[in-house]
């Protein structure tokens, strides 16, 4: 029990002087960003499919890779930022590699080409020099190929196709083992969502999946 | 143009030697030096403010809120005799302020840290400081606010006495009497208990 004067001030110092956790640093750092935006940029014109790119972006974190990292050391994670062309590469490897379904292509999108990203309020793409986060590219290809994946569950769905709605079903129940759900760009509440998504086809039950589409799944084709 | 986010990220690995004034005042027009601002800065506000209010998640908005109207109020920012840390925590202050004027009337307790590194106290001795820190915490509640929001902005903020001042409106030895008298209060408090 605390009897003397520096006790009690060593006491204050010890409890009052306690860091942040790295949960409460992310949340902070998240809004404060937000709030820079507010005040400070000119935000163009948003359309309609800019809104819904906005919401991909804010769930992909691609463009924010303070906000989205959840490491504990800030200063570490330059190391894992890296500038537009490898990022573009890192896209290009994702796409040869992350499956579609049978028919399906990549669409002609702006998250797909690191030279026209457009990141949430932005209007022009981003200057050379510029920095993405290692891995954003992937989870960014995974999140476009699960849209499709879904899409194409829905068609099969609605048309009564059980055999190519059986092949939709087992891709999607496998997304929780995609780095789109492992890595640190995820968070409980979007991989709650997900699950959802993946209850409801496991289910047979079409309107989650028709929610999550119709809200997270326009990227903005040309 | 480099978005927010992408600032914030590639300023936490920047070399920022300024001083807090000569990057306070760089960050009045320049965008990175403002997200410089803000991470030098974050910690000792936040310390602050949850020293001060009664609830961890209460204590990051206000943070949140105090360097929204900061990083406004920057391009307007002069050097004063106190500094530029009083300046900022004055603005947490009377955030703080205005959310006592409506808040809830009960007390919530700080969580401890439950994600430890491995070179942290174990178990017993998170449960030795539990005690420590709400036993601490009603002694603090009983002090005149005040005195309170002294020892949350000296322990908390690390501030000195003469920035405190600046804070609170006070002289710098008004503000060490100010502190000492809490301190002795403290330790009245714990002696009574024994």
């Amino acid at each position: 029990m605390p009897k003397t004067d520096p006790a009690i001030e060593e006491l204050l110092l010890r409890l009052l002087s306690r860091p942040m956790r790295a949960a409460q640093r992310d949340a902070l750092d998240n809004r404060v960003a937000s709030s820079f935006l507010g005040a400070g940029e000119a935000r163009p014109a948003r359309t309609k499919r800019s809104r819904r790119l906005i919401l991909l972006v804010a769930l992909l974190a691609v463009a924010m890779p303070f906000a989205a990292a959840g490491v504990d050391d800030l200063s570490a994670l330059l190391d894992r930022l890296v500038p537009g062309p490898e990022f573009q590469t890192e896209l290009d490897a994702a796409m040869a590699e992350v499956p579609l379904p049978d028919g399906r292509a990549w669409p002609d999108v702006p998250s797909l080409d690191a030279a026209n990203f457009r990141g949430p309020y932005e209007s022009d793409p981003p200057p050379d020099g510029d920095y993405y986060q290692a891995g954003g590219g992937h989870s960014t290809v995974e999140y476009i190929a699960a849209c499709i994946w879904f899409d194409e569950w829905l068609v099969a769905h609605d048309s009564g196709d059980a055999e190519r709605q059986a092949a939709a079903a087992q891709t999607i129940s496998a997304i929780p083992t995609w780095d789109l759900w492992t890595s640190p760009f995820s968070d409980k509440s979007y991989t709650d969502l997900l699950q959802r998504v993946i209850d409801g086809v496991e289910s047979g039950d079409a309107e989650p999946l028709r929610q999550f589409a119709a809200l997270n799944c326009d990227f903005g084709e040309e | 143009m480099k978005s927010t986010y992408q600032l914030i990220g590639t300023a936490v690995g920047d070399a920022c030697s300024d001083s807090d004034e000569e990057l306070a005042l760089r960050a009045g027009t320049d965008r990175e030096a403002q997200a410089q601002f803000y991470l030098r800065h974050r910690e000792a506000v936040f310390r602050y403010l949850r020293a001060r209010c009664r609830d961890e998640d209460v204590a990051l908005d206000l943070t949140a809120m105090s360097f929204e109207k900061a990083l406004a109020a920057l391009p307007r920012y002069q050097p004063g005799t106190a500094g530029v840390r009083a300046w900022l925590l004055r603005i947490a202050r009377n955030a703080a302020t205005d959310h006592d004027r409506r808040r809830r009337p009960f007390i919530s307790f700080w969580p401890m840290n439950t994600d430890q590194p491995s070179d942290q106290p174990g178990p017993e001795e998170i449960a030795i400081t539990r005690d420590e820190a709400f036993r601490l915490q009603v002694r603090l509640l009983d002090l005149p606010e005040i005195q309170r929001d002294a020892l949350a902005l000296r322990y908390g903020a690390d501030l000195t006495a003469g920035e405190i001042g600046t804070v609170i409106g006070k002289s710098e030895e008004a503000t060490q009497k100010l502190i000492r008298r809490a301190v002795a209060r403290l330790k009245e408090a714990y002696r009574a208990e024994d």
